[in-house]
């Protein structure tokens, strides 16, 4: 079954995501190509390229942090429509548990968010190559200058070992997994109110902050300091661990004995 | 007859309102059964608790020995008074939906009867009136070899033609050997169809009986005793 519900899952949820893809690579074309016809000299001096030039600039950047919310707002709403909106009836009545319905939601949403910002990164890169990166290259800097300057400050500014490098692979790998679980547990609560649902998932969602940001209160920053990257991370993926486990039984139980769908 | 569906002391409080109070009675296998009620009697809460959307607050409720469940969901098949597909999807990818998570779904059953009502499996069902999205739920629902065939409100808001399509339906597809409970006000419709009855009325049974005892012992149809007992 779980197999079944991550295929739908994850057809559905491109649905949405490639539509959004599509658009945000159009845009980063066009500004690269605008990037490219910039370093044409006898363009930079003409107005009306520097008017497109700068509408394109302020479309991408727009673009860029379009991309980036919906792809979490996307999950976001695919929740909704499956959990709280009359597709429940259906969602709700298949011969699924409801724990195997929130890992498929949980899984087909991290290879999308992955794909997200894989294609991000090569955007950036893209623009990195075309620009100022280039400019490097003719005076002789190398990518894997770059790479060793960018290790070298992160393993003896930051003690980021080897094993660091494991542990913060595996967190962002977690991270990527359960972060939508806090607001699956929002509006796993927000939809047993009777008007008003969105609004009460949002008041559910901030109380939730609140709580965890008072229980981690005492590990503050300064206690922080005197400890590895090593260490570090794993308070980092104990607190994913166990934020995650809560939120998840948060929402199995408010779906499965508080579910309100009128 | 084996006992298909059981009730115990079963209520559903929201608040201070118990929409449904202490039901206790069985359901066997093989009938075809009315609840019948007016609106707020608690029907639909009923049948809810029956497909597991709703959680007793008292009392205890068992289909074929098991509480509503994922194991239940694949006994019952239940058609909600809503329009609960997914509008993004094509009639064919409706039917792979069904036919992958449902193992009684009979697919060549529902192609058939999409067949007759014209409806095409490359039809979106964002451009379907909500009369044919009803019909293509209704198929989809009878398409199953269900044990419990949970119907709420079927016939409702749809025009008479519309009615005896859906009656029909119900009647021609429905596993024989599976029970068949019909939610609905709209008595005089449905009355030739039923085998027993259930009146309720403010969250409690006020009969549950056989519909040729309702009416030699009462001497009128069910739908006149449903007037008398329901009367405002």
């Amino acid at each position: 079954m779980l197999g079944k519900l991550f295929k739908y899952d994850f057809k559905e949820l491109g649905a949405f995501y490639l539509p959004v893809y599509l658009i945000y690579a159009g845009i980063t074309a066009a500004f690269a190509i605008l990037m490219v016809l910039g370093m044409n000299s006898s363009l930079q001096d003409n107005e009306v390229f520097s008017l497109l030039f700068g509408i394109i600039t302020f479309v991408f950047v727009l673009a860029v942090i379009a991309f980036v919310l919906f792809s979490g707002l996307i999950v976001v709403y695919y929740f909704y429509r499956k959990f709280v909106s009359e597709e429940a009836y259906l969602t709700m009545t298949l011969p699924v548990k409801p724990w195997q319905h929130i890992i498929s939601k949980l899984l087909s949403s991290a290879v999308w968010r992955l794909f997200t910002w894989i294609i991000f990164a090569v955007s950036v890169f893209l623009i990195l190559l075309i620009t100022g990166v280039l400019e490097e290259l003719q005076r002789g800097v190398t990518f894997n200058f770059v790479f060793r300057t960018v290790w070298s400050e992160l393993r003896y500014e930051l003690g980021f070992d080897t094993g660091a490098m494991v542990l913060c692979a595996v967190y962002c790998v977690m991270t990527l997994l359960t972060s939508p679980l806090i607001y699956f547990a929002s509006m796993s609560i927000g939809q047993m109110a009777k008007k008003h649902k969105v609004l009460m998932s949002v008041g559910a969602f901030v109380i939730i902050n609140i709580v965890i940001s008072f229980l981690t209160a005492n590990i503050s920053i300064l206690q922080l300091q005197d400890i590895s990257a090593f260490s570090f991370l794993i308070l980092a993926i104990a607190e994913c661990i166990i934020t995650s486990v809560v939120y998840f039984g948060i929402t199995i139980y408010f779906l499965g004995k508080e579910l309100n769908l009128e | 007859m084996s006992v298909l569906l059981e009730c115990r002391n079963l209520t559903k409080r929201f608040g201070k309102v118990e929409a449904v109070s202490n039901l206790t009675f069985t359901m066997g296998s093989g009938r075809i059964i009315g609840l019948l009620g007016p609106n707020g009697s608690g029907k639909t809460t009923l049948t809810k608790m029956i497909n597991g959307l709703l959680t007793p607050t008292k009392g205890e409720l068992y289909i074929q020995g098991e509480k509503p469940g994922a194991a239940t969901h694949g006994l019952v098949s239940y058609l909600p008074d809503k329009n609960y597909l997914n509008k993004r999807q094509k009639v064919s990818q409706v039917l792979d939906f069904f036919d992958d998570f449902y193992e009684d779904f009979n697919r060549r059953k529902a192609e058939s009867m999409l067949a007759d009502l014209q409806i095409d499996g490359s039809m979106s069902l964002k451009s379907m009136s909500k009369g044919t999205l009803e019909k293509l739920q209704l198929i989809l629902v009878m398409s199953r070899e269900a044990k419990l065939y949970v119907l709420d409100e079927p016939i409702a808001g749809v025009d008479p033609a519309a009615r005896d399509y859906i009656l029909r339906t119900i009647i021609s597809n429905y596993n024989p050997e599976a029970t068949v409970l019909i939610s609905t006000h709209l008595i005089a419709d449905i009355e030739q169809v039923l085998d027993d009855v259930i009146f309720i009325k403010q969250g409690k049974i006020e009969l549950f009986a056989p519909v040729d005892m309702v009416r030699e012992k009462e001497g009128r149809s069910v739908d006149a005793l449903f007037r008398e007992v329901f009367r405002c």
